[in-house]
């Protein structure tokens, strides 16, 4: 006995779980989650449950309030009224599903639909069988095909018609009230028609419907992924077939650029996903970009190497998001952007660039049509990456990250007095000196007054690059000699950052250090004006920097237009301040004293 | 975390300044809201930077304790200005230590975060270099003025020395020192101190070479 009822139970449950693998295996973007078909399973078993209070309830009320008999009560409840408030509350909780962001069309309605009715069929048929035990096995085989379905196909009726409403601008109405009259009275005929037919016809007649039903929502569902499909399409060509799609899509994209298609894609895939479709598509673009890179003949091996440990990062990346958006995108973007299309990814990055130029490895697309880059040999980049590691401000950047800047690096000739760049100039490039000198001046009513000079190996006007200001002071090639100077554009800084945050966050490490020590230099100088101001000389006098390597502050004052100065203009300060502490503290002490000490030190 | 910081009020600080509207709203959930009591200790010299406290109101004071256990005020921090940046940037451990003095409001920024915000948007970390960098020039270009200056009041020119240090900035660093140096200046002006004619020169630069 138990084991029949146990066969009964399983059968219960597996006939409904296979329908609805059948059904969901026609769901092919895959839209549904499971998640929440299983909550819908569960919503099922809660909604036959309230059914069961409300049609109890309500036969009580024909009974006791009408008069009416209580077989005639169950009758009328069966073929009329259980149809109405099972169909009710079944649909309550699709109700609350098609409002939700992650609801996307028709086909999620369905899915969602068909779990809820067959949750309801499950325990609505464990429920006979236990009511039943001597005929447990045959009542759950025919229930299971029949009645069972049905629920399933009512439910699933209500949720296609709710998702057919949620992307209808008008009728929406029509859609709602249409779905719960058409799941009511289908309901309401089925119940009917076994309450009315009896053996071997009622046993046809009622699986037929069953089977008829999922069949029906099988049919509707293929109908609304077919129209998806060529939606999508039509996202990229309004006539192109599948086989053109590509090629149209591509040519689509050059000509109206990436906006528009995105902007459409929203529609139909919704914000969340077409956030992870950009990532895909950048990260797609950057790998094509790198694979371009590795075609170059001239480069140096750490720089291959970590193009190629950087490819092979993207593709983990490009996966990893593939995985996330699910099958819907897999068929569709592997349709339009095929992974491996160079043409389609330089297009792609591109676009992107155009966009949000902030995540395109838009400098190496740039380097690949560039003839200093092309010319340069990996000897050239190596050594050049040598330089600038060491320079202050890269000394953070990894030699591969230099390596790649390197061949946007430009050799530059000055003859003696040429001007690099005159005071009150945007600041867009820094220098670094190779041969010859730089001499700066800073002009006043057009008459210069030389500041000073830098030798080869200083950097001049390199915070420019960062911060692009005005140049306040200018530069001239030095001596007799002319001068070479390597260059580094702005721009093309700008370029090769913005999408490397690894050499961002190295050299923002730097300049945290800098502005740090800035930072401390001011409360320190705070403190020391304050100690003057209360008229204690003493401590600021007797300081350690009142003696510092004064000919290195002194030479600091003036440092401009080099990020090396912070320290020499605070140690410059310092001793200013002491020196001023100690003509304050008074007559005492012979002035000459001071007055030898900085003069011996600052020649 | 009841409220989050809007666009705006992150606009209020100097890192965020010129940082764009897209950018600073990728800023805006990744801050967590937290409130330190009067007295509280938001971080101790040698600790790891794990956070930079962006002050919403209130004041902390950054400091450090000497061997003989007393306590040198390194600078008060008020509403609009961030604690605790530099050890983000740079990864090392705390220079000094911070309070809270009255009661404080903060957004505190992680480093964990911070790092996935370049990662993810790398315009911030392009937009902040440039405002550390124009910080640093313009602090650093402030204090070489300040030097001129000092210069000018070792040779009793307190005019020009006045003339040198510009009186209005946006900085809250070079704002600091201005407001010393002129409290330093009507100071020494009160005392009516004639700074001695036998100063020493001015240490002339070596220009010949």
């Amino acid at each position: 006995m138990i084991l029949t009822v146990v066969v009964a139970i399983a059968i219960s449950l597996a006939v409904p779980l296979f329908a609805i693998y059948i059904v969901t295996a026609f769901d092919q973007f895959s839209t549904a989650r499971l998640r929440t078909l299983a909550l819908c399973g569960a919503w099922g078993l809660v909604a036959f449950g309230l059914a069961y209070v409300a049609n109890t309830a309500v036969l009580e009320l024909l009974v006791a309030q009408f008069g009416m008999a209580r077989a005639d009560g169950v009758d009328l409840i069966r073929r009329m009224i259980a149809p109405l408030i099972e169909e009710t509350l079944k649909a309550a909780f699709l109700v609350f599903l098609v409002q939700q962001p992650t609801f996307r069309y028709a086909v999620d309605g369905a899915l969602y639909g068909f779990c809820i009715g067959a949750g309801f069929a499950v325990i609505e048929n464990v429920f006979y069988i236990s009511n039943n035990p001597g005929t447990a096995v045959a009542l759950a085989a025919t229930r299971s095909l029949s009645t069972a379905l049905m629920h399933a196909m009512a439910t699933a009726l209500i949720g296609i018609t709710l998702g057919r409403a949620r992307r209808s601008v008008r009728g929406r109405a029509g859609w709602i009230v249409g779905g719960f009259a058409i799941a009511m009275i289908a309901h309401i005929v089925y119940n009917n028609i076994v309450n009315t037919l009896s053996g071997t016809v009622l046993l046809l007649v009622a699986i037929a419907i069953g089977l008829g039903g999922v069949g029906l929502i099988i049919w509707i569902m293929r109908g609304d992924v077919a129209r998806e499909k060529q939606s999508f399409s039509a996202v990229l060509d309004k006539s192109a077939g599948v086989a053109e799609g590509e090629r149209l899509a591509i040519q689509r994209i050059g000509e109206q650029g990436l906006s528009p298609v995105i902007e459409e894609l929203s529609a139909q895939v919704g914000d969340e996903n077409l956030a992870l479709i950009r990532k895909m598509l950048i990260t797609q673009a950057n790998i094509g970009i790198l694979r371009n890179n590795l075609a170059v003949g001239n480069v140096s091996p750490r720089l291959r190497e970590a193009w190629e440990r950087e490819i092979s990062e993207k593709r983990q990346e490009f996966e990893a998001i593939r995985a996330e958006l699910g099958r819907v995108v897999q068929s569709y973007m592997q349709q339009y952007f095929p992974p491996g299309d160079e043409d389609m990814a330089n297009l792609l990055a591109e676009q992107l660039a155009a966009e949000d130029p902030t995540m395109i490895n838009q400098f190496d697309s740039f380097m690949r049509t560039s003839q200093l880059a092309a010319s340069m040999s990996a000897e050239d980049m190596e050594r050049l990456a040598l330089q600038l590691h060491a320079i202050d401000i890269f000394r953070e950047v990894s030699l591969a990250d230099l390596e790649n800047l390197a061949r946007a690096i430009t050799s530059r000739t000055f003859q003696p007095g040429e001007m690099l760049f005159d005071q009150g100039d945007d600041g867009d490039a820094m220098y670094l000196i190779e041969s010859g000198g730089i001499d700066i001046f800073s002009v006043d009513n057009g008459a210069e007054r030389f500041i000073r000079r830098f030798e080869p190996g200083s950097v001049v006007g390199d915070f420019a690059v960062f911060d692009g200001q005005k140049r306040s002071a200018r530069a001239r090639a030095a001596g007799d000699r002319p001068l070479v100077a390597l260059v580094l554009q702005r721009e093309t800084f700008r370029m090769f950052i913005q999408s490397r945050p690894g050499v961002i966050m190295a050299v923002l490490k730097v300049l945290g250090e800098k502005a740090r020590f800035t930072t401390l230099a001011v409360s320190e100088n705070v403190s020391r004006l304050r100690h003057i101001a209360s008229g204690d000389f003493d401590a600021i006098a007797s300081a350690k920097r009142a003696t510092a390597d004064i000919s290195q502050a002194a030479d600091a004052t003036v440092d401009v237009e080099s990020s090396a100065g912070e320290s020499g203009v605070t140690d410059a300060l310092a001793e200013r301040l002491a020196r001023l502490a100690v003509v304050l503290k008074g007559q005492n002490r012979p002035a000459h004293d001071t007055s030898h000490g900085v003069q011996a030190d600052a020649t | 975390m009841t409220t989050s910081a809007s666009v705006d009020e992150l606009r209020q600080f100097q890192i965020f300044r010129s940082v764009s509207d897209s950018a600073l709203e990728a800023v805006v959930p990744v801050l967590e809201e937290r409130t330190f009591a009067p007295g509280e200790i938001l971080f101790r010299r040698d600790d790891p930077g794990d956070a930079m406290y962006l002050v919403r109101s209130g004041r902390a004071v950054v400091f450090l304790t000497e061997p003989t256990g007393a306590e040198i005020i390194f600078r008060t921090y008020g509403p609009g200005q961030v604690v605790g940046e530099f050890a983000l940037l740079d990864g090392k451990p705390r220079s000094a230590s911070a309070r809270s003095e009255a009661e404080l409001r903060t957004w505190v920024l992680g480093a964990s975060d911070f790092t996935r915000l370049l990662t993810e948007r790398p315009v911030i970390g392009v937009e902040l270099m440039r405002s550390i960098a124009e910080r640093i020039r313009y602090t650093t270009d402030f204090l070489r003025k300040l030097t001129r200056a000092v210069d000018l009041l070792i040779s009793s020119d307190y005019e020009r020395a006045l003339l040198e240090i510009s009186a209005s900035t946006q900085d809250d660093d070079v704002e600091s020192l201005i407001a010393a140096f002129l409290e330093m200046v009507s100071s020494l002006r009160k005392r009516q101190t004639i700074l001695d004619i036998n100063a020493p020169p001015r240490v002339e630069l070596d220009t010949s070479d």
